[in-house]
């Protein structure tokens, strides 16, 4: 009995095997020397062909550069809901790119690789604008990843609502009130709602982080020690919000509103006006097809004893299982796809003149990464190129450094906002929410999470 | 069973009663006009945003083609939001779903009601027991089994494995197949062994071919729920190239034209919806029989 | 098979015990004893989601218990058609559960212009917030579970009525007994105990939601429907916390057996008495 029955389980046996087997030779093979490959997050999906087309137009380049590096495309992106299982997963590709809220927690849970030895002496990274570098080092100024990309948050406008309304596209609203009385207008004369919020996934609570700076406070203290959520900027805020809700009706009727759902909706001309990173002009027109003229972006509205606006961006993280090969691989990958082009006018132009063939946007506004000479030099140098109508956006580029810019939340920047997307749920979706009551327990909540650890 | 022999709540000389005829005329009508709202509706209302331009159904959810039938989004949806290939995953997910699930359940259920080891009994009792615990128990621990199983020390995290595997362990199944394969009268397994027949030879060329009942039942079972099947692959398949339909849907709702995002359910839906139409007394038996055996 | 079960099935059930009492990113586990419990009984949102959960549960009860019932029973009285009537209740449990729920999402779009707005609209009602509105969001998204599932309970209704013993309905005509009454005498004690099993099987299920709330709303607004499930895969998939989530899994789970013992135990003695 007790062989036929070995008999029996055999096929079950050989499947499993063969799983093993097959498993085990998907694995990276991580300790090999001479030729490496390595996978980088980013490629766009086929929705998108042309960026498909230039990203892989790039890694061509670049194994014509360097020839024993094999790139591998992959189309990970970063998503607060699945971001923790893929990194324990181990299943990252070695490049990946998250928000800077998540960069203090990675590398105080060790989960990402310290680069500081792997990064080159000449490397671009050392140029970075210092500030914005610190995100991403320890205490002991450990480099644990590239910043690519920055952005300052400010308040998106749809030019053609504007003209429709009566607006003067050229002068968007500079105080609070005065979005106020544009939404209005532009409701009136358009129907189309005149401003709008993202309140899901904790975007509503980044935002509301930003307009509580923009009023005056910050939500909590620069040591990350103490939640100071309850206060009259963050009040102010959402007062603001209570009014253009229930009392100019001036707030659209869906308040379970993702990143993606706000972009589409404002892409698609279905709102007037909405706080937003400065840095949407590509995924909002070249992605999402919003006209170039129709875009506006002004700087973020600042009370009297406004702080500035708040300032984020991405950085690139390199697998933890990652080989040192693997990671050298990586960097040289990061250089060259994000900073070349700073360093020489061949390269900033070539980069360009292909970006602007493939109808991709040069010269996009965005917080720079470099020092203001550096930018500068660079916009010089492509100024032929640039196919994106930066004088609309002349106020911003004004204000860019005067404003000042206020990092996100110290400690859990994300389970922070997570706590206050249900405070702003709250104040659009009830009309008899008490804003006291909501931010009294908001702080609660918000220092349990900062004492948890 | 024939309508004539059969009865119901009301007999034959309550057919024929005047007042109950009409009564139970209004009462067809009226279930058939609730379903067809309730349970047609739905699809027809898809079928019709699918086809017309997005501001069209955002602005007049029920005027029919106002601008004509756009067939195009179909095509758009196949290719340009690269749906073929969310669907290609899906097949290959299914079929191995189906392989595994019935490689499990036909030997498992095998070796419980033919072979009967010393210990089937202790098992036969271990995978009723994961019957009535309940399943979120494990989802987090199966997760971190995934990521590293027991033994082999291999990640399955991104590949479909991750899937086809924890899906294939299903005890309804398993117990559907014993219970049928103890049925088997045991002179039929006399017979084949006074031939010479091995354990083996008697699976594949006895029970097998005596089984297509219900292995068609716990194959539908098996495919119905691979197909619908959400929050795993979710977690198993983080890569958007690999995922299947059900979660690459959620993400398409996001980022594309609200049309194609119809059409894309449009087709999701669809595909099942024809099998069903064509299998459907195999569907409705296998809805029965599950519900025989949680009875 | 063996495998199979042993490393699916068995071991992580298994598994959750110890990983219950641990704390762990993968490189380093420590032993916390209880503490992932007792941080999981002070989380103020364990209230809301069970709260929430429950809510869903009786909601889905009230709804989804007798409607399949009542089709069930008026779809065999229905004799040639029942066939016909069959596939149509069925259908929507074809729809893959992700595509019914982005269905309905669209369906509860909130601006007048939304689809079940425009019908409301017709009876001169609404529109309704739906989706965005606190007390009504978790009622429509037990509408929507509603109509994906009461397909399949009603045909298993539906099979069980065709296994009645019809001599009871003729005595009970014999009787004088009206077609209500038959129902109420003969049909339903006959059906007594698939219900009760039915019954325990969707409140085990409703105890378990996830992806309905998960699409829809994401537990908003203002938490009003956040799951216990939905709080298990927060904390282990988005917080990177796996023991405090696999100890809420078991004190789930630890209610679930509970409540089925106590459910089991108490009808076991109304049906033998």
């Amino acid at each position: 009995m007790r062989s036929t029955r070995r008999r029996i389980l055999a096929p079950a046996v050989l499947a499993v095997a063969a799983l093993a087997l097959a498993a085990g030779c998907s694995g990276s093979d991580n300790e090999k020397s001479g030729p490496v490959s390595i996978t980088v997050a980013g490629m766009p999906t086929a929705q998108q062909p042309k960026q498909l087309d230039a990203f892989k137009r790039k890694i061509t380049d670049f194994t014509a550069a360097n020839p024993d590096i094999k790139v591998v495309g992959d189309e990970a992106v970063f998503d607060i809901r699945t971001f923790q299982a893929q990194l324990a997963g181990g299943k990252l590709p070695t490049v990946f790119y998250v928000p800077f809220t998540e960069m203090q927690g990675l590398i105080a849970r060790k989960q990402i690789a310290d680069i500081t030895s792997a990064l080159p002496a000449d490397s671009a990274v050392s140029r970075i604008n210092p500030a914005i570098l610190k995100v991403t080092k320890d205490s002991s100024d450990h480099i644990y990843g590239v910043p690519i990309q920055a952005y300052s948050m400010g308040l998106l406008y749809n030019r053609d609502l504007f003209k429709k309304a009566g607006l003067d596209p050229d002068k968007p609203p500079t105080t609070w009130d005065e979005v106020r009385s544009a939404a209005k207008a532009i409701q009136t004369a358009t129907g189309v709602q005149g401003f709008a919020s993202m309140t899901k996934d904790n975007t509503g609570g980044w935002v509301l982080t930003t307009m509580s700076y923009a009023n005056g406070s910050t939500i909590q203290t620069v040591d990350g020690k103490k939640a100071t959520v309850d206060n009259d900027a963050t009040r102010s805020a959402l007062q603001f919000y209570r009014s253009l809700r229930w009392d100019d009706n001036t707030f659209g009727s869906n308040f379970l509103l993702g990143y993606n759902d706000a972009m589409k909706a404002f892409a698609g001309g279905k709102v007037g006006m909405f706080v937003q990173g400065a840095d949407a002009y590509s995924m909002v027109v070249s992605n999402m097809g919003m006209k170039p003229d129709d875009f506006g972006l002004a700087p973020l509205p600042q009370a009297t004893n406004g702080l500035g606006t708040l300032g984020g961006g991405t950085v690139a993280i390199i697998n933890p299982r990652a080989s040192a090969n693997e990671v050298k691989a990586a960097i040289k990958w990061l250089e060259f796809d994000n900073f070349r082009k700073y360093s020489s006018e061949q390269e900033a132009v070539a980069d360009a003149k292909a970006k602007a063939a493939d109808k991709q946007p040069v010269g996009a506004p965005a917080l720079p990464l470099f020092d203001q000479a550096t930018t500068d030099k660079y916009l010089a140098w492509v100024k032929d190129y640039v196919n994106v109508p930066r004088q609309n956006y002349a106020s911003f580029f004004a204000t860019a450094q005067s404003v000042a810019l206020v990092p996100e939340p110290p400690v859990k920047a994300q389970e922070t906002y997570g706590t206050l997307d249900t405070v702003i749920q709250a104040v659009l979706t009830r009309k008899d929410a008490d804003i006291n009551a909501l931010l009294a327990d908001a702080q609660r909540k918000v220092q349990a999470i900062i004492d948890a650890g | 069973m024939s309508a004539e022999t059969e009865r119901s709540i009301l007999s034959r000389l309550d057919r024929r009663r005047p007042g109950v005829r009409v009564a139970l005329g209004v009462v067809r009508v009226l279930v058939f006009t609730v379903l067809v709202v309730l349970c047609v509706g739905p699809l027809f209302w898809l079928f019709k945003a699918a086809t017309s331009t997005s501001t069209e159904t955002l602005s007049a959810p029920f005027s029919l083609w106002p601008s004509g039938v756009h067939w195009g989004t179909f095509a758009e949806v196949w290719t340009k939001v690269d749906f073929a290939r969310y669907f290609v995953n899906t097949l290959w997910l299914m079929a191995g779903s189906l392989f595994f699930g019935l490689l499990v359940a036909t030997t498992g259920g095998y070796g419980l009601a033919v072979l009967k080891p010393r210990y089937a009994k202790a098992v036969y009792a271990a995978i009723l027991a994961t019957l009535f615990i309940p399943g979120v128990i494990s989802l987090v621990s199966l997760y971190l089994t995934v990521m590293d199983v027991p033994f082999l020390h291999t990640n399955l995290i991104g590949t479909l494995w991750a899937v086809w595997l924890p899906a294939s362990a299903n005890a309804v199944n398993v117990l559907l197949m014993q219970r049928f394969f103890a049925a088997i009268p045991g002179d039929l397994f006399e017979a084949a062994r006074i031939d010479g027949a091995g354990p083996f030879r008697i699976f594949v060329s006895l029970v097998l071919p005596m089984s297509r009942p219900i292995l068609g039942v716990v194959s539908l079972l098996t495919l119905v729920g691979a197909y619908k099947e959400f929050l795993w692959p979710l977690l198993v398949l983080p890569n958007p190239e690999d995922q299947p339909i059900s979660v690459a849907l959620p993400r398409l709702e996001t980022s594309g034209d609200f049309a194609q995002f119809m059409a894309a359910l449009f087709i999701s839906v669809i595909i099942p919806v024809a099998l069903f139409l064509v299998f459907q007394r195999q569907f409705l038996r296998a809805a029965g029989n599950s519900g025989a055996l949680k009875g | 098979m063996l495998m199979a079960f042993g490393l699916f099935s068995w071991w992580p059930i298994l598994r959750s015990l110890p990983l219950s009492v641990q704390r762990t990113n993968f490189l380093t586990t420590e032993w916390v004893g209880l503490d992932n419990f007792s941080r999981v009984l002070q989380d103020p949102l364990l209230i809301t989601a069970s709260l929430n959960t429950l809510w869903f549960a009786v909601l889905a009860l009230v709804i989804g218990f007798p409607v399949p019932i009542l089709f069930a029973v008026v779809i065999a009285e229905l004799r040639r058609t029942r066939g016909l009537a069959s596939v149509l209740v069925y259908l929507p449990v074809i729809f893959p559960p992700v595509v019914a729920v982005l269905l309905w999402k669209a369906f509860f779009d909130p601006s007048p212009t939304g689809v079940l707005n425009t019908a409301l609209g017709w009876f001169g009602l609404g529109p309704l917030a739906w989706l965005n509105d606190g007390d009504l969001a978790m009622p429509s998204i037990v509408l929507q579970a509603t109509w994906a599932s009461f397909g399949t309970a009603t045909i298993i209704y539906l099979a069980t009525l065709m296994g009645v013993q019809t001599e009871l309905y003729d005595a009970a005509e014999t009787d004088g007994a009206g077609a209500f009454r038959r129902f109420w005498h003969v049909t339903l004690p006959q059906m007594r105990g698939v219900l009760l099993v039915m019954l325990l099987l969707q409140l085990i299920g409703t105890f378990q939601v996830f992806t309905e709330p998960y699409i829809m709303t994401n537990g908003g607004p203002e938490n009003h429907t956040v799951t216990i499930l939905m709080l298990i895969y927060r904390y282990a998939f988005v917080s990177g916390d796996y023991g405090r989530a696999t100890a809420l899994s078991l004190l789930l789970a630890a209610a679930l057996s509970a409540l089925s013992w106590i459910y089991l135990r108490a009808t076991k003695r109304w049906s033998t008495s």
